[in-house]
């Protein structure tokens, strides 16, 4: 019987059929403990002792199926024989016409034939759910053509945007669906001055060094002697009052073509 | 995979006739001549008869020395090869659990 179990548990290793943790799983640490000879379990111990890993294969690779199939109790054996046996069988249990005294847990839990090499937890063996059938990405390739008849709406002008816009319009030099505006000349812009100088005179701030002029901030200067409510007279320090103003002095933004940057006009839209 | 299992199968039957936890017999008894006739390829038929008439006799023995076991895994289904493999531990004794 032991010749048996060596043969069938050796074949099963070599073969793929088992791994060293369907071993352990059945030949647990406490059966060795309990039956493996002392001269075995130093051999164990020194060889866990210097390996960089240990797993279930070393320590059946240690001791052996043979030192296995000779110490430990034939039942643990038989069970893991008769799990990987009814692993490899997919799950399907033959009749077995010899009365059996106790059932063996491992053949009553089905195993699927797709989890036959699968390493099995080292917990409890349960029924495996089937994998699920693939049936395809869940979305699809858009190099792919459409399965159906249908056919994929252009995504064009017109889709998103109201066409008012003119942002979906197919201009020129388009590519694809999007529109791409054509380069057209930039208007013309009024040379911008050096702030500075108009930064230095309204404002309390020291200087910043040169390599800030880009992130300057321009500062309000509400210094009392140029607060336009104390030059209107002191009731309009305290109160909102009408000012009046010529139709002159009034600027018309919305006809404005150019952006005043600094002169003689913009002093007086400031007042 | 199923190269294997075929494999692994055919070892333990071979063993288990090498270390009598089984006889030609027992294996017969799960092989029965309908799964023979229906699995074993014609010329293996025609194998075994010809051994058969050459002998005088078909017994389990004489079966078996011409379906091997590595025929035997081959050809039958192998839930038939582990009925005989778990009924033959069972008659063992040694199926019954055992803790620490």
């Amino acid at each position: 019987m032991k010749a048996f179990f060596v043969a069938s548990l050796s074949t099963a290793l070599d073969l793929g059929i088992a791994t060293g943790d369907d071993v352990l799983r059945h030949a647990t640490p406490e059966i060795l403990a309990a039956h493996l000879p002392r001269p075995l379990w130093a051999r164990l111990l020194t060889a866990c002792v210097g390996a960089a890993r240990v797993d279930a294969t070393l320590v059946i690779e240690t001791v052996g199926v043979p030192n296995l199939c000779e110490h430990l109790p034939a039942p643990v054996l038989w069970a893991c024989i008769a799990e990987v046996g009814a692993r490899a069988l997919g799950g399907i249990f033959p009749a077995v016409s010899t009365t059996i005294s106790q059932p063996i847990p491992a053949l009553l839990a089905p195993a699927p034939a797709a989890a036959l090499l699968a390493p099995m937890p080292p917990t409890t063996i349960t029924p495996a759910v089937p994998a699920p059938v693939v049936v395809g990405p869940a979305i699809p390739d858009a190099d792919l053509p459409p399965v159906s008849g249908r056919t994929r709406t252009p995504t064009g002008a017109g889709r998103f945007r109201a066409t008012s816009t003119g942002a979906g319009l197919s201009r020129p030099g388009t590519n694809g669906d999007r529109a791409t505006p054509p380069p057209q000349p930039r208007r013309p812009q009024a040379a911008a001055t050096t702030p500075s100088a108009v930064i230095e005179a309204g404002t309390s701030r020291a200087r910043r060094p040169a390599t800030e002029v880009s992130d300057y901030d321009i500062e309000t200067d509400v210094r009392a002697g140029d607060d336009w409510r104390q030059t209107l007279g002191p009731a309009a320090a305290t109160k909102d009052v009408e000012v009046d103003v010529d139709d002159e002095q009034l600027v018309d933004w919305a006809a404005s073509e150019e952006t005043v940057t600094g002169g003689s006009e913009l002093d007086r839209t400031k007042r | 995979m199923s190269d294997q299992r075929q494999q692994w199968f055919a070892r333990m039957v071979q063993s288990g006739l090498e270390n009598q936890m089984f006889s030609p017999s027992d294996v017969l008894a799960h092989a029965t001549p309908d799964v023979l006739a229906s699995h074993l390829p014609p010329e293996l038929l025609s194998k075994v008869l010809a051994a058969s008439l050459a002998s005088g006799s078909m017994t389990p023995e004489n079966v078996l020395a011409t379906v091997t076991p590595e025929l035997l895994a081959q050809h039958l289904p192998h839930e038939v090869l582990w009925a005989c493999i778990a009924a033959a531990a069972a008659r063992a004794g040694v199926t019954a659990p055992v803790r620490a």
